[in-house]
């Protein structure tokens, strides 16, 4: 466990056991694994919780190295006004909000949040409110996008996304579609092509369907399927809001809590192994070629 | 309100400043967030946010009373024991760092094979403990006397008794060991297991072994049941289609716990080809909402005569086990000892390896829906593994308790006596035999197959070997596999108690073979299969199996419990007749007492003799006093029989009954 030194001391792990669903050994565990992101000369507890890590460092730990969301996580989760970087608090959210006794809302929560994250940096700038915030706020009584970021001011849990949502809190079009890219990875064969796309999110209504049909799949034939947002926007308004998308989220059996034999999705387990200081010689295989 | 934060904060914002209608806003959610019931650690926040609302909700800092203090304590314990159990039936944390890494480089589908090696495990350890438990330390303990054997085989055999455990054929200790025969005399068969008469002792040895293997399997039975409903998802029956629509998985199917770069590819593979595939079976489906009648006709014919020709193959393939068992049993010492021996396995293994390719390959003809097309191939299989087996449990029991035959042989000890002494260890070793081909088989696979095909593969380049590739590690097919392995064990309950230890070493060691082979000689197959329904199919097949498994068990368990109770009613009714006859036979010799009593007082003169006199009599019984035995004339000599002189009239009884002055009832008037 390292040195007695580097132990979080016991008022603090108690009410991190409060404030997050991680155990004691998961907190210590994760405090370890913090630890050795940072420069060995910063490595006592007291500037274990004052220093931030940037992103890539996060990002390119083995749980989150292969994930197509990565940046996002990383963002979501971020209280820097740029949102490039983690404190050990921010890390302990993380992995709270991704461990198995974390309640389905939560989970739901942050998932929206993750997939409404688009790519573009916020180009280190402040974010500012706008409209559309207040708008979104409104509707939400529960997302409460704070102001700023800066790590005294009491409310900067949440960062302004009125810059990275392209409108008002949801996920549109636009979203959905750089989602399913995102999961279906960038390879030749495995990228749905723009009619496949076109039909998995849209509603595609007869005389459209016809020709996007032919294109595609050769058919001369009137569509209409029910796709992601014909199942999931239950107001019609062409975007999926938190409301919406948790009620879809719930329909899934692996949104679940975790008691069966099956893990459920949104987690992953921290790992008790050691980093090495050259990331990637985890796997097991070699390599070919 | 804000103000008075950023006042206390110390610090200005440097946003403009916000909307009247903002600050409405604010302080209503912190209205909300501080009368809310909810935990702080469920909040979606930040940590310093609700470090915030905490502090809101309880302004005096956080104290805790001794209330507070000690249920926390509680839960926090109630927490630690929880998690240890749940440590505890998962295996004791054995394989964790292991299944830790396959998940993470292949994803949980490949994992939840392994996972499920670990429950079977599991089952096999509890079964033997509950085996040993009550049956072997008893029989250890107690150490009943050694009945030796007990059979006379007094009936004619065709072909004269061949001595089945006398000196083997082959003098290898290899091949004894392969085949069961080296293990013949101990604790691994049924033989074994002598109990003597029942000493009136409060523990009966026979019932325990009886009720053990029937123990066992109730046992396995509840345990996966369990595991089955926990494994199902909660509003599986509730919504209004249990297809999972494809905005679920759009947003679900990511597995988080992937930390391979490769393994990140192979599952971006699956998920393209399962949206792929959702878009086509969409598109089949509106093609055949707007068929026409005869199309609709024509099609569920196509998809009949696929169904009746496989299952025409199948029922041949089971027709061939048939023969086969059949064929080895009835030439168990023929001079190809060792092939023979094998035969019924190879068979079995030889059909479970080409019939699927020959499903797969004529369901491929027929143009069905990529979903149909994979469920269709793996009932199939499931159908063919089970039933292999049940043909050959089946088909040892007709030549071993000659069900559905009239042998003579049979008749007379309701097993086919002349072949088998000791039939039980019979049956235990060819299910000993088919466990172990089973295994050896996964070892030859893994190391005669695989590794030559990795490093054929890797040594050469062209368009053949790219065409063959490595392996692919099916999920279905090693699943079945194992699925057969454990209803095999459990079929051989009865006759091979410790059958279990054998399949937990076999599982045990599969399961790093298993890994090897996956981690160096193959690679995942893109096809899809999610965790989540895949473990209610394991459950649901290892269910199938330990159904199959109950059948013969339940069949020779209750017709040897009849027998019991038969031969012991027929053992009551054959002592009463002994006793019969005996009470018979001395009534006799009293009535010859009293005739060799009179005989020596004076004669009354006048006769008085009630029956005609016997020419035979005074002249064939000597004159002398022999109350003994054996008496001349007497009924017959005192033979632990007495009646069977009487019973049989054929057989010559000594002097015909004498004429005396008193005439005793004859036995047909007892």
């Amino acid at each position: 466990m390292g040195g007695s030194g580097s132990r979080l001391s016991k008022e603090l792990l108690a009410e991190y056991q409060d404030l997050t669903f991680l155990t004691k050994q998961e907190i210590l565990l994760a405090h370890r694994r913090f630890c050795e992101l940072l420069p060995p000369e910063h490595r006592s507890v007291e500037q274990s919780l004052q220093i931030r890590v940037s992103l890539e460092q996060i990002l390119s730990l083995p749980e989150l190295k292969a994930n197509p969301f990565k940046e996002r996580i990383g963002r979501v989760f971020s209280t820097s006004p740029a949102r490039d970087s983690l404190s050990f608090e921010d890390f302990l959210d993380l992995l709270s909000v991704f461990s198995d006794t974390a309640t389905p809302d939560i989970k739901s929560h942050y998932a929206f949040r993750i997939f409404g994250e688009s790519q573009e940096q916020p180009g280190g700038t402040r974010p500012v409110l706008t409209q559309s915030w207040w708008r979104c706020a409104a509707r939400e009584p529960g997302l409460l996008w704070s102001l700023g970021a800066h790590p005294d001011h009491i409310l900067s849990g949440f960062l302004c996304l009125s810059l990275d949502f392209d409108d008002d809190g949801t996920l549109n079009r636009e979203d959905l579609s750089h989602l399913v890219n995102c999961l279906t990875g960038q390879g030749e064969d495995t990228r749905l092509s723009a009619s496949e796309m076109k039909q998995l999110i849209d509603n595609v209504s007869s005389q459209a369907g016809s020709e996007s049909g032919r294109e595609g799949l050769g058919l001369g034939l009137k569509l209409s399927l029910p796709q992601i947002l014909e199942e999931s926007d239950i107001d019609r308004d062409g975007t999926i809001n938190l409301s919406e998308f948790q009620h879809v989220i719930s329909r899934s059996p692996d949104f679940a809590r975790y008691d069966g034999s099956s893990p459920p999705a949104f987690w992953f387990p921290l790992g008790p192994h050691l980093l090495h200081p050259s990331l990637g010689c985890r796997d097991g295989r070699r390599q070919p070629g | 309100m804000l103000r008075q934060w950023s006042v206390q904060s110390g610090q200005a914002l440097m946003e403009p400043e916000p909307e009247p209608g903002v600050e409405q806003l604010w302080e209503q959610e912190m209205e909300r967030l501080w009368s809310s019931q909810a935990l702080v650690r469920e909040l979606p926040y930040a940590m310093v946010d609700k470090r915030f609302v905490r502090q809101l909700r309880e302004p005096e800092g956080v104290k805790t009373s001794c209330w507070q203090r000690w249920r926390r304590r509680g839960q926090t314990a109630r927490r630690r024991l929880a998690d240890a159990a749940h440590r505890l039936a998962q295996g004791f944390g054995l394989w964790e760092g292991a299944l830790y890494e396959i998940g993470g480089l292949f994803g949980t589908g490949i994992q939840s094979y392994f996972t499920f090696l670990r429950f079977l495990l599991l089952l096999n350890l509890l079964t033997l403990l509950l085996t040993a438990s009550f049956v072997l330390l008893p029989l250890v303990w107690l150490r009943p006397p050694d009945t030796g054997p007990s059979l006379n085989l007094t009936l004619q055999c065709p072909g004269g008794l061949q001595s089945q455990t006398g000196v083997p054929r082959f003098h290898n200790q290899l091949w004894n060991v392969l085949t069961g025969r080296a293990f013949a005399n101990t604790y691994l068969f049924y033989g074994a297991y002598r109990a003597g008469p029942e000493s009136g002792s409060a523990y009966s040895i026979r019932l325990a072994y009886l009720l053990s293997p029937l123990a066992c399997l109730l046992l396995c039975f509840c345990g996966i049941l369990r595991r089955m409903v926990k494994g199902l998802p909660q509003r599986l029956f509730l919504g209004q289609d249990y297809k999972s629509p494809v905005s679920v998985k759009v947003f679900s199917s990511w597995d988080f716990c992937i930390r391979g770069q490769e393994a990140a590819t192979i599952k971006k593979h699956e998920i393209s080809n399962e949206f792929k595939v959702e878009l086509e079976e969409r598109r089949r489906f509106l093609l055949v909402q707007q068929e026409t009648r005869t199309q609709r006709a024509c099609h569920l014919l196509t998809y009949l005569r696929v169904n009746v020709l496989i299952g025409l193959l199948v029922v041949g393939a089971i027709g061939a086990i048939f023969w086969a068992t059949k064929y080895s049993q009835d030439n168990k010492e023929e001079s190809l000892f060792v092939l023979l021996q094998y035969l019924p396995p190879g068979i079995i293994a030889l059909v479970n390896f080409l019939g699927p390719l020959l499903f797969v390959f004529l369901i491929q003809l027929e143009n069905y829906p990529p979903n149909t097309e994979v469920n269709l191939a793996l009932i199939w299989c499931v159908v063919l593994k089970l039933a292999s087996l049940g043909m050959f449990s089946f088909s040892l029991g007709q030549t071993v308790l000659c069900i559905g035959q009239n042998k003579t042989s049979c008749a007379s000890y309701g097993y086919n006596a002349c072949d088998y002494q000791c039939w039980e260890s019979a049956v235990g070793e060819e299910l000993y035999k088919l466990s172990a081909f089973n295994f050896l088989l996964t070892v030859a696979f893994a190391f005669f197959v695989s590794l030559p095909r990795r490093l054929l593969v890797e040594r050469f380049s062209g368009r053949f070997w790219a065409w063959l590739d490595r392996e692919e590690f099916l999920v279905p097919k090693n699943v079945l596999d194992i699925v057969a392995g454990q209803t095999v064990t459990w079929m051989g309950l009865f006759y091979c108690p410790l059958l279990p230890l054998l399949h937990g070493v076999f599982i045990f060691l599969t399961f790093y073979i298993k890994k090897y082979t996956l981690m160096r000689n193959s690679k995942a197959s893109p096809r899809r299969f999610r965790a989540s329904s895949s473990t209610f199919f394991f459950q649901l097949v290892l269910l199938l199996g330990l159904l199959l498994a109950v059948m013969p068990l339940g069949y020779v368990v209750s017709s040897l419990v009849l027998t019991v109770c038969v031969s012991q009613s027929q053992a009551n009714a054959r002592a009463i007749r002994g006793f019969r006859k005996q009470l018979v036979w001395q009534v006799q010799e009293k009535w010859h007492l009293v005739e060799d009593l009179s005989r020596l007082l004076p004669e009354p003169g006048s006769g008085g003799s009630v029956g005609p006199e016997s020419p035979h009599s005074r002249a064939s019984r000597p004159r002398s006093f022999c109350p003994g035995f054996p008496c001349p004339g007497s009924p017959g000599p005192r033979t632990p029989r007495p009646g069977a002189c009487l019973e049989d009239p054929a057989r010559p009884c000594g002097a015909p009954v004498p004429a005396s002055r008193f005439r005793f009832p004859s036995s047909s008037e007892l």
